[in-house]
């Protein structure tokens, strides 16, 4: 069996300017339990995954997805990205503003998902997390309903792959 | 001539971390766009994507992508649509897609779902991946309706 043991996958004729090489591991945490949130400023999602790069110049692709439901009127949630190594967890993107606006009550779920790049510049471990507010007033379910047996569970799912950078 | 690097596993220098793993060996993909539907009530039912991978190592894991467009098809109110991927009929990924505000009078309405999951089968045999689908109220649910959008399962064997 062949084994290749390396910080760095790069394209033979090294990277194109702003591009990135191989990715050399990926790590995964998810979520199943139902929760629900009231909060109008950013509280944990209970979703986070960590990740320590072989290389300070490597770069973390995260890939974030959340399912969210609603069944009030006139609010939506927001979901935001953010990331601790060095202390404190700082926001490095948002995600999406929804589900959703709607005047009148109506039950929704929707999946938003994203892909983020970042360059961390470290060896040390990095955690990833995402927070989340509803604005507008009463309560969003994030991944599932807890209380609604096991055909409301939804995944929330955080993937992190080191890519060479 | 191109370089080709040719290898059973790739691995970070100070090894997998745990619970996850090192690079991608190998990368498989199926897509549909044929529309399929589901109008049988509360039955967990296969959809026509699918795809299989043989892993070479017990000890891989593989990295799942589903993007598929659905719709609840015909306008009515309160579809309550879930979905799922099943790894030879276990499933081991699972999400819920509302399509429609039941509190108005009933738009046509799609939208795109999306999951990225890391599996492990632990095994070397051929293993398939299965999107089902299952229509817990409304009329019917769709993927990759006519004209609206392919539907795609990439599998990704990743080092263990």
């Amino acid at each position: 069996m062949s084994e290749l043991r390396t910080n760095k996958i790069y394209p033979r004729d090294g990277l194109p300017a702003g591009a990135s090489g191989g990715i050399i591991q990926v790590v995964e945490a998810f979520d199943y339990t139902g929760t629900s949130i009231s909060s109008s400023t950013f509280v944990d999602t209970g979703l986070s995954a960590s990740i320590t790069p072989t290389s300070a110049s490597n770069k973390i692709l995260v890939y974030v997805s959340h399912n969210i439901y609603k069944s009030g009127t006139n609010n939506y949630m927001e979901l935001a990205l953010f990331c601790n190594h060095g202390g404190s967890f700082t926001n490095i993107g948002y995600i999406d503003d929804l589900v959703a606006y709607s005047a009148s009550t109506g039950a929704m779920s929707h999946r938003p998902n994203a892909m983020f790049l970042h360059s961390p510049a470290t060896t040390s471990t990095i955690t990833y997390k995402t927070q989340c507010l509803v604005s507008g007033g009463g309560s969003m379910l994030i991944n599932g309903d807890a209380s609604g047996g096991d055909s409301e569970r939804s995944r929330g799912s955080m993937v992190l792959m080191e890519v060479s950078g | 001539m191109a370089s080709e690097l040719r290898v059973d596993r790739i691995i970070p220098v100070n090894g997998v971390p745990t619970g996850g793993g090192g690079g991608i060996i190998q990368v498989v993909q199926s897509q549909i766009t044929t529309q399929d539907e589901v109008t049988t009530a509360t039955t967990w039912t296969d959809t026509t994507l699918t795809a299989s991978i043989t892993p070479k190592f017990s000890t891989s894991k593989i990295l799942i992508n589903c993007t598929c467009h659905a719709s609840n098809g015909d306008n009515v109110q309160n579809t309550d649509a879930r979905f799922r991927i099943v790894r030879d009929g276990v499933e081991v990924c699972k999400t819920r897609q509302r399509l429609y505000d039941y509190g108005s009078s009933g738009v046509y309405m799609d939208t795109t779902m999306s999951m990225l999951f890391l599996d492990s089968p632990a095994t070397t045999s051929a293993i398939t991946y299965t999107l089902q689908f299952y229509l817990s109220s409304g009329t019917r649910v769709r993927i990759s309706e006519a004209g609206s959008g392919n539907s795609s399962l990439i599998l990704m064997e990743v080092s263990g």
